[in-house]
């Protein structure tokens, strides 16, 4: 059985935002909500650094031991998700969760704040799968279809990884014995040029 | 007669404080919701071969 892992390399991640996109429109996100965020450390300096964050779908998911409801289940391929019936967006999960993950659309004004939504690794939620109830309230469901998270089959430089965390840190050990621990970005070297 | 009835008073009283000693702990990360249909897709062997298929298509290096 697999287990369901992302992996982002920060050698290769240009910023792109590519994954944002791809993930807002294929799970048509409620406005006001990026399930998956592009961090850079240390911007615009030399040696900058950028990563796609997401759920990480953890093994022992600190959001699912802290929901006072119990919304949260984790598939037989790792992937944490939830069930949007029961949750009564207390917030919780958001604080417990070390990578930001749960999100929450404005509801009403004054800050009102509804269900959470969060990264589903494409795998939509306790509903029919491919219904029209799943794709509105959890997004679209590629795992069902035989396929993987959109963001990473649709990054450029292929930073971004979704799959079997075997097969993915396989990848990842080849690029870096590669590599040596040089950058791996096309055109580094010229936009930051070794300093003398 | 007054003991007694006092006695009886006080022991009525805290008859009255009895309570079921099976408390419900709450159990953390116990699944409360409906079942997802896509769990008995996943323990399918070609469903795993798919997305293994997947993966080697479109995210190994050039």
């Amino acid at each position: 059985m697999a287990r369901m892992k992302f992996l982002c390399d920060t050698e290769r991640c240009i910023e792109c935002n590519g994954c944002v996109t791809a993930c807002n429109n294929e799970n048509n996100v409620p406005w006001g909500i990026n399930r998956r965020h592009v961090v850079t450390l240390g911007d615009g300096r030399r040696g900058e650094k950028s990563v796609s964050v997401a759920c990480m779908h953890c093994t022992d998911a600190p959001c699912a031991a802290v929901c006072p409801v119990d919304c949260f289940y984790t598939t037989e391929d790792g992937i944490v998700l939830h069930d949007k019936d029961l949750c009564i967006g207390c917030g919780y999960c958001f604080y417990a969760c070390p990578f930001g993950a749960p999100q929450y659309p404005q509801q009403e004004a004054f800050g009102v704040r509804g269900k959470m939504d969060k990264c589903t690794f494409c795998a939509g939620g306790p509903l029919p799968d491919n219904s029209k109830e799943e794709f509105l309230k959890y997004g679209r469901n590629r795992i069902a279809e035989g396929k993987l998270p959109l963001c990473a089959e649709m990054c450029a430089t292929k930073a971004l990884l979704a799959g079997d965390g075997t097969v993915v840190s396989e990848i990842y050990r080849k690029r870096v014995m590669k590599r040596g621990g040089r950058p791996d970005a096309l055109g580094w070297q010229t936009a930051y040029p070794a300093e003398k | 007669m007054r003991k007694t009835f006092f006695g009886a008073l006080c022991l009525l009283i805290l008859a009255g404080c009895y309570g079921p000693v099976d408390i419900a702990y709450h159990e953390p990360a116990r699944y409360m919701g409906s079942m997802d249909p896509l769990l008995a897709k996943e323990r399918s062997p070609e469903q795993q071969e798919l997305l293994l298929q997947r993966f080697n298509k479109g995210q190994t290096d050039r």
